[in-house]
């Protein structure tokens, strides 16, 4: 027997008054709105490294590496929040998760720094969520090398959040973890969307929230831009080593093997260049363009220093 | 009307509301196998998930309006185990019977797939990779049935899942 629960309360409510988005969203703990206060970037903000190659590890490290190292962005006892995208019950292979390698290998690095605590977090879509942990190998990839793996899956897991630039929304939900982290790692997967044309960095951090068909009801894009104005990554990693062409989110679709990795902290200028994996640029996707307008970050490529390793 | 007769009256009163309750499950949702229906699988709990219009996303998130463009209307998941096997049946009301048929073949397309009719599963197809995924149209039901398993026979799974959900969508 199908039950209306809390979130479909909530999201038949928000739905009829449009009240959601005037500061009543996500009625997270019960506490305050948080301000979300970005710390200064570790990295050049206004570059970009691409590593290009075939095995995922190498290439994660590269990545970093070309940036100035994981070292510059974790230090002793640092805990640190590794957002991979974990929504669907889809092996690897399918490329609509983010691939397990890139997520231990990151764990690695963290943890070389000197990490006290590496948590590997997501909201997870599918359900039930241990299942997806599984069968996307993250889980046992991401504990093998010392990480805490867990879904957020309940509504306490979240806090509100302040969104102050927001057009659309002027507040929302963070997972709590991710907010009390001393630095926040988002790795994403390069793929295609039915909704948004593609889904890379900044679509990534949906899965942040707690709320999604809240932004599904509204104007999706512009939800996007909005949290990426409050929810800043100190470091995106984007895994297009094999990236979804069709099918996307979920999959199955196509696949190409693009052999690449992306790392950068600007994420409109990471998700830009992750656009022209998939022969677009950043203006071709609305959230990116709505983003750059915000001032979230650079989307003309030229603008930026894009380093090849 | 004395203190037993009024238990009385309020318990057949939360049994007629518990039997109007489960009646008003969505028609979707009735089809999806109960427990005891399959030998040996159990439902797992909390696994069942229910969208109508927008909240199709409930299932699919973004990917959701490739199904409300193709005439969804409304869905429901739930998952299934045995052991080490499990599966997921996903139901959908279509608009109409016409349009179950044309997104088979919608999605006959995409997995690059060739669709036909079986008597006892309806019109649709079977993809083995990554893993056993069954697309079929049921009347105006839309009906996908994967296996998460390679171990034991995932093909043979799939098939006794669609065939009672083709069950249901006949009576």
């Amino acid at each position: 027997m199908k039950k209306l629960d809390r979130r479909e309360f909530l999201g038949a409510i928000a739905g009829l008054g449009g009240a959601l988005f005037l500061g009543g969203c996500g009625k997270a703990d019960g506490e305050s709105a948080q301000a979300v206060t970005p710390r200064a970037a570790k990295f050049d903000d206004k570059t970009v490294v691409v590593a290009s190659g075939k095995d995922a590890a190498k290439l994660t490290r590269a990545a970093v590496d070309g940036l100035g190292g994981m070292n510059k962005l974790v230090s002793k006892g640092d805990t640190v929040v590794i957002k991979p995208n974990i929504a669907w019950n889809q092996p690897p292979e399918v490329g609509a998760t983010t691939n397990p390698v890139v997520v231990a290998e990151i764990v690695r690095m963290c943890k070389e720094c000197g990490a006290g605590r590496v948590l590997v977090v997501d909201h997870v879509i599918d359900r039930p969520s241990e299942m997806v942990l599984g069968l996307t190998g993250i889980k046992a990839a991401a504990e093998s090398v010392g990480a805490e793996v867990s879904a957020a899956q309940n509504e306490s897991d979240f806090r509100r959040i302040e969104i102050p630039k927001g057009r659309l929304i002027k507040s929302d939900t963070c997972i709590k973890e991710l907010l009390k982290a001393d630095v926040f790692i988002n790795v994403p997967i390069a793929k295609t969307h039915g909704a948004t044309k593609l889904t890379l960095g900044m679509k990534n951090l949906m899965g942040c929230n707690w709320d999604r068909q809240a932004w599904h009801r509204s104007k999706l894009d512009q939800c996007i831009a909005d949290y990426a104005t409050a929810i800043k990554p100190d470091l995106i990693i984007l895994d297009a080593n094999r990236i979804l062409l069709t099918g996307g989110p979920k999959g199955p679709g196509k696949t190409k093997d693009a052999g690449k990795m992306i790392a950068g902290v600007d994420p409109v200028a990471v998700d830009s260049y992750g656009a022209t994996l998939f022969e677009m640029t950043g203006a071709d996707i609305s959230h990116i363009r709505l983003a750059h307008e915000m001032g979230v970050g650079e989307m003309d490529l030229a603008k930026l220093t894009i380093k090849n390793v | 009307m004395n203190s037993r007769h009024t238990i009385l009256c309020v318990a057949l009163i939360i049994v007629l509301l518990l039997a109007v309750a489960a009646n008003s499950a969505p028609d979707v949702q009735k089809l999806l196998p109960v427990k005891g229906e399959l030998a040996g699988f159990d439902i797992m709990p909390e696994t069942l998930v229910y969208g109508k219009g927008v909240n199709v996303s409930k299932v699919y998130n973004g990917g959701y309006e490739v199904y409300t463009k193709n005439g969804v209307i409304d869905v429901a998941k739930q998952m299934y185990r045995r052991g080490d096997a499990f599966v997921e049946v996903t139901g959908h009301t279509m608009k109409s019977a016409k349009a179950a048929t044309d997104f088979i073949n919608y999605w006959a397309k995409q997995r690059e797939a060739k669709a036909g009719t079986n008597a006892d599963t309806g019109f649709g197809f079977v993809v083995t990779k990554p893993n056993v995924m069954a697309y079929y149209a049921m009347d105006k039901y839309f009906v996908t049935v994967g296996a998460f398993h390679t171990q034991g026979n995932p093909s043979k799974d799939v098939e006794l899942f669609a065939k009672a959900v083709r069950k249901k969508v006949k009576k």
